[in-house]
C-alpha cells in the first residue's frame, strides 16, 4: 500500500514485513508495535464504519483480537494494514446484518467524536447538513464507506483501495463516484435523508 | 449542453485525471456553472466527511487506548476474560488518572467493627481506574495493599498488625465458554475419529463378503479339430498325436485366458482326430473376479480320470459319416464325428445311454458301460426310413 497518505505514522515495508513475521512467530511486542504504527489510520477506519467513538474503540479492540488469533493467515509479503482493514470490514458487515431492520432516525445522529452539535445561530444549518451527510453515509454499504474513508482520509490512490478491498479498480472508481452521488442526493434539504 | 458525469467529477476531486480528460473537465468547469456548483457541493461533502469522521483523539487518549488494548490482548493470551469495555468507555473521556494503583488505597481504610465483611464489599466502592491501570502488575490491590498500610482489610480484627501478607497471584478468571457451534463441531470430529480408529482396530485385514449361491453354470463345449492341412491349429504340436481333454475352468462369460491343456492317458492316441471335452456341470464357480486361467492340479487330475469313449460312425456301406452327433443323454454330453467318422468323448465311467443322430440316418441308441480305462465303439447307422 502506498505511503502517500501523510497521516499517521507508516512503517517501512521491510520493517513491517519483519514485524509481521515476528508477530506470526508469537512475539507479542512485535504485534503491539504493528498496532501502534497503524493505530491512527485504523482508528479512522473504525470510526468511519461505526460513526461513534465508543463503538469505534470496541471495533478496534475486536479487530485487533481477531487479528492476533489469525496472524498466521497473512500471506508472506502481504502488507498488514489492508489485511486489518478487511478484518474490520468483516466485523462491520456482521454488525450491519445484526442491525438490519432496526429503524434509524435522522435526529438521533450524533457527532462521531461524542461532542454535541453546535446549535448556535450559525451552527443550526451546519448541524442539519452534517446530520444529513452522516445519516446518508450510514446508509451506504460497508464497502462504499470503506472506499470513501480510504480515499478521503488516507488519500490512497484508487489502485491501492482496490487491492486493499480485493476489488477491481474500475469497480472501485465507479463505486466511489456512485457513493458520492448518493450522498449528494440524500444530503440535499429535500433529499432522502431529510 | 452536455454536463460532466459524476465519475468525471469524482475523479476530478480525487485528482485522478490527466491529459485530455483533465483539460476537458477543467474547461467545462470553467464554462458550466451547474457543473461547477455540483463540483463544489461534492467537495463540501467530502470536507464534511473529513471533519466528522477523520477525527482522531488526542495522543494522550490514543496512548490510553493502546494501553487498554494491550491489556485486553494480554488477558486474551493468558486465557482470562478481558476487561469490560463498558467501564473503559465510561472512563474514556476522563484524563489519565494519576497513579492509578495508589488510587485504590481507599480500599485499605479499616473496615467498620464487623470488619469481617467480605473483601468484595470493601472493593465495591473502589473507583473505576482499576480497569484503566496498566496491565503489568495486574493487581488484586485489596489483598496486597502497600507495605506501610497498617491494617489490611482481611486482617482488620487482629490485635497486632500481622506481617504483610504475601502478594497473592491474581485470581484466574474463568475461561470464556466456547461457542455452541464450536462444541458441536468438536464433538462430531471426535466421534468420526473414534469410529475410524475403532474400524482400523476391529476390522480384519481381509474382508470376506459372502456371495449368494450361483446357479450351476453350463459351460460351452470346446472343440479342437485336427486337419492334415493345418496342423498349426494346435498350439502344442508335440501333443498332436495325443487326445487332449480340455478343461474349462472359468465360467463362459469370463473365458478370456487360454485354456489349460492337459494330456490325458488316452487308449488310442493316434485316433484323436476330434476332441470334445466338458467340465462337470457342477464345476465349482470361482470368485466373481476374472477367473484364473490356470486350473488347480486336483481338478486337472479329476478330469484326467474320466475315461475316453472313442469310436467311429459308419453307414451301411462302411463309409464314414461326418457330422453325426454322439450324445450321452443322461450326462448332457455330446460330440460330433469328423470327416472320417471318428469321435471321442470323455465321460465318467458307468452305464450310459448313447445316442447317435445324423442327417439322413435313423437314430441309433444303445446302452454302453464305460470302463475306467476307456472304451471303443463302432456305430453303423441305417438310412432313415
Amino acid at each position: 500500500m502506498d505511503v502517500r497518505s501523510g497521516q499517521g505514522s507508516w512503517l517501512e515495508p521491510h520493517r513491517e514485513a519483519g514485524l509481521v513475521l515476528a508477530a506470526q512467530r508469537g512475539e507479542t511486542p512485535a504485534y503491539f508495535e504493528l498496532l501502534r504504527a497503524y493505530q491512527q489510520p485504523f482508528w479512522r477506519v473504525c470510526l468511519t464504519l461505526t460513526r461513534d467513538r465508543h463503538d469505534a474503540e470496541q471495533m478496534l479492540h475486536d479487530a485487533a483480537r481477531r487479528a492476533q488469533r489469525s496472524l498466521r493467515q497473512i500471506p508472506a509479503g502481504q502488507p498488514f494494514f489492508p489485511w486489518l482493514v478487511r478484518l474490520a470490514r468483516a466485523l462491520a458487515i456482521a454488525q450491519a446484518r445484526r442491525r438490519e431492520g432496526e429503524p434509524a432516525f435522522l435526529a438521533s445522529v450524533k457527532r462521531p467524536n461524542g461532542e454535541s452539535w453546535d446549535t448556535g445561530a450559525a451552527g443550526a444549518y451546519h448541524m442539519a447538513y452534517e446530520q444529513r451527510v452522516l445519516f446518508a453515509f450510514g446508509d451506504l454499504s460497508v464497502d462504499e464507506q470503506l472506499m470513501l474513508a480510504l480515499r478521503l482520509f488516507e488519500r490512497l490512490p484508487y489502485g491501492d483501495i482496490a487491492s486493499a478491498l480485493e476489488l477491481p479498480m474500475s469497480a472501485t472508481m465507479h463505486r466511489i463516484a456512485a457513493a458520492r452521488e448518493r450522498l449528494e442526493q440524500a444530503a440535499r434539504p429535500g433529499g432522502k435523508a431529510a | 449542453m452536455r454536463h460532466l458525469t459524476v465519475q468525471q467529477l469524482s475523479a476530478s476531486l480525487d485528482g485522478a485525471l490527466s491529459g485530455v480528460s483533465l483539460e476537458l473537465v477543467t474547461h467545462h468547469l470553467a464554462t458550466c456553472r451547474e457543473c461547477r456548483d455540483r463540483h463544489s457541493a461534492l467537495a463540501k461533502q467530502d470536507e464534511t466527511l473529513r471533519r466528522l469522521l477523520a477525527w482522531v483523539p488526542s495522543d494522550h487518549e490514543l496512548e490510553d487506548m493502546h494501553i487498554r488494548l494491550e491489556a485486553i490482548l494480554d488477558a486474551d493470551a493468558r486465557g482470562n476474560v478481558p476487561p469490560a469495555h463498558a467501564q473503559v468507555h465510561a472512563a474514556a473521556p476522563a484524563p489519565k488518572p494519576a497513579a492509578p494503583v495508589t488510587a485504590v488505597a481507599p480500599v485499605s481504610v479499616p473496615a467498620p467493627p464487623p470488619a469481617a465483611a467480605p473483601v468484595t464489599k470493601a472493593v465495591a466502592p473502589a473507583p473505576k481506574p482499576v480497569a484503566v491501570a496498566p496491565p503489568a502488575p495486574a493487581p488484586a490491590p485489596v489483598i496486597a495493599p502497600p507495605a506501610p498500610a497498617p491494617a489490611p482489610v482481611i486482617a482488620a480484627p487482629a490485635p497486632a498488625p500481622p506481617p504483610a501478607p504475601k502478594p497473592a497471584p491474581a485470581p484466574r478468571a474463568p475461561r470464556r465458554p466456547l461457542p455452541a457451534w464450536l462444541k458441536r463441531s468438536a464433538a462430531i470430529a471426535a466421534c468420526v475419529c473414534a469410529l475410524a480408529i475403532a474400524a482400523m482396530i476391529a476390522l480384519p485385514p481381509v474382508i470376506r463378503i459372502p456371495v449368494p449361491d450361483v446357479p450351476p453354470l453350463r459351460v460351452p463345449r470346446v472343440e479342437f479339430e485336427h486337419t492334415a492341412a493345418s496342423p498349426q491349429h494346435m498350439t502344442a504340436p508335440a501333443t498332436h498325436a495325443t487326445p487332449i481333454p480340455v478343461v474349462v475352468v472359468a465360467p463362459p462369460e469370463t473365458l478370456r485366458a487360454p485354456f489349460v491343456l492337459a494330456p490325458a492317458a488316452a487308449p488310442k492316441p493316434q485316433r484323436a482326430a476330434r476332441v470334445a471335452a466338458h467340465t462337470p456341470a457342477q464345476a465349482p464357480t470361482p470368485a466373481p473376479t476374472p477367473a484364473p486361467a490356470r486350473k488347480p492340479a486336483s481338478e486337472s487330475d479329476e478330469s484326467a480320470a474320466w475315461p475316453l469313449l472313442c469310436g467311429e460312425v459308419l453307414d451301411d456301406a462302411g463309409q464314414p459319416v461326418a457330422g453325426a452327433r454322439i450324445s450321452l443323454a443322461d450326462l448332457d454330453l455330446s460330440a460330433r464325428s469328423d470327416r472320417k467318422g471318428h469321435f471321442c468323448i470323455a465321460a465318467p465311467p458307468g452305464d450310459r445311454t448313447l445316442s447317435v443322430l445324423a442327417q439322413g440316418f435313423a437314430t441309433f441308441r444303445t446302452v454302453i458301460s464305460l470302463a475306467s480305462t476307456g472304451s471303443e465303439l463302432h456305430v453303423s447307422l441305417k438310412p432313415a426310413p
